[in-house]
């Protein structure tokens, strides 16, 4: 301690190397929140979609078709294309999925890169710092000093926890239902292909898959009857009795609405407080 | 007479005016409530633990989610009233803008007879028309403003959704407000440029 950050000398070298570290943690913590906030709302849009195409395919059988009722095939060209946009609302969802993970990946990083180390003895002419411990006792923190105008290093860390934690139990929450939404896809998928080779030989559905295609429609490799049937022992059991009620959905899109984990004003009330801290700073030291 | 005809134009491009921040509000007004309607309708689903499925395991979000919802509600409420403080604002400068129109008649010196205050010169409006024309626009929009009154503060968490869907359906409608009678109005007055 006594060497590096505790002198007089070392807190004021550190000072400013730490000032612009927890800066920059900051300002990349609340940008990737605004990029969550973007990629939740184009997440809820695509799920709106695809439980309005599980919902759609599940009451086809009973939908009074009135003047089409006459064309061959129709409800099966219905239920296939309504299979196929299931299929590719679920992947845009998992992309966005994707996304919001790498975004709660950044915001931790961020996190944690506050602390900030000496390079090197403190006594050399230009002291350097660094993201990397490099001396015994320095624990980047500045021996507890204040950083801009009240807030420890620990204090910006501890916000920083509170605020990445909320993200982290909504990730989950979303995670939960993303894996709902896929055994619901999956599940309308296998009854379907069930349904297919009780009812009919093989060969018919792989003509309708056929003319599908040829009218430009390509289907995801999942839907091929060995893909499906390899998927069916990871599956869980899920029949039409246990089928995920449209209340259940509606509630799904309510939570993904929501973020109940995410607490609004507490990040408006850090927003404001991190802010002021670095605001009050600048005008002392012009 | 033309002189006083003008400044009763001026007075309806006013009102106009006035008419097209209604409708702005109106919009805004329908987008909050169906807003409301829809966290009303689902706010029963959200009171029964079994229609949380997987989610019934996550800490504290049964009970979290429709607090939530309901916080949500609360803010759309306080700005729909918010926009109802504007509507009125709108049916006062419409009141205003016909009083104004009484003042200058009354003002004008010297008084036109009953008879001038009648009469119609070619596709020319009387000034009685004019007046008129302002009163029944003011009326309109201040009965719209009382009846979308009563219609937000009816909305509450006993509704049954097909009650929530009669009241929106109301509240789109503006029953006060017939649009061709207010297009009538202008056109009497404004002519075929209006």
């Amino acid at each position: 301690m006594e060497q590096h950050n505790g002198s007089p000398a070392g807190t004021r070298l550190w000072r400013p190397a730490a000032q612009r570290r927890v800066r920059n943690a900051w300002s990349s913590m609340f940008a990737e929140h605004t990029a969550w906030v973007s990629a939740s709302a184009k997440g809820l849009s695509v799920a709106n979609a695809l439980v309005n195409a599980l919902l759609s395919e599940r009451y086809l059988p009973t939908l009074d078709l009135g003047a089409l009722h006459d064309m061959v095939n129709i409800r099966e060209k219905a239920h296939l294309k309504l299979l196929h946009q299931q299929e590719g609302y679920f992947d845009q969802l998992l992309e966005i999925y994707q996304d919001l993970v790498k975004i709660i990946c950044r915001m931790t990083e961020a996190s944690k890169s506050m602390r900030t180390y000496v390079k090197g003895p403190i006594n050399r002419p230009l002291v350097e710092f660094s993201s990397d411990q490099k001396l015994d006792g320095d624990f980047g923190d500045g021996g507890g000093a204040v950083i801009f105008s009240t807030l420890s290093l620990q204090s910006f860390e501890r916000l920083a926890e509170e605020l990445v934690a909320m993200f982290v139990s909504e990730l989950n929450v979303k995670r939960l239902l993303i894996s709902e939404m896929h055994s619901a896809v999956l599940s309308s998928e296998l009854k379907r292909q069930f349904q297919l080779d009780k009812i009919e030989p093989c060969e018919s559905s792989a003509n309708l898959m056929k003319s599908i295609d040829s009218k430009n429609i390509c289907f995801p490799k999942t839907l091929n009857s060995a893909a499906a049937s390899k998927n069916l022992n990871i599956l869980p059991e899920r029949d039409s009795s246990t089928q995920l009620s449209r209340e259940i959905l509606q509630v799904y899109l309510v939570a993904w609405l929501a973020e109940v984990q995410i607490d609004k004003c507490r990040i408006h009330e850090l927003q404001e407080l991190i802010t002021e801290e670095m605001a009050v700073s600048q005008k002392r030291t012009p | 007479m033309e002189r006083l005809l003008k400044k009763y134009e001026q007075k309806y491009k006013r009102v106009k005016e006035h008419l097209v921040d209604w409708k702005a509000l109106q919009e805004q007004l329908l987008n909050l409530s169906s807003n409301a309607c829809s966290i009303l309708d689902r706010l029963q689903v959200l009171s029964e633990r079994e229609n949380f499925g997987v989610l019934k395991d996550v800490e504290n979000i049964v009970r979290d989610l429709p607090a939530k919802q309901v916080e949500s509600l609360e803010c759309i409420f306080q700005s729909m009233n918010k926009t109802l403080v504007e509507l009125e604002k709108v049916s006062k400068s419409i009141e205003k803008s016909w009083h104004d129109g009484c003042n200058l008649l009354r003002a004008e010196r010297p008084q036109p007879t009953l008879q001038q205050a009648q009469q119609r010169i070619g596709s020319r409006p009387s000034l009685n028309d004019c007046l008129d024309g302002l009163k029944a626009l003011y009326t309109m929009h201040h009965d719209e403003y009382k009846l979308k009154v009563d219609i937000v503060s009816s909305l509450s968490y006993t509704l049954s959704s097909s009650d929530l869907t009669a009241l929106q359906t109301i509240l789109a409608e503006q029953p006060n407000i017939p649009p061709d009678e207010v297009q009538h109005i202008f056109d009497l007055v404004l002519g075929g440029d209006s």
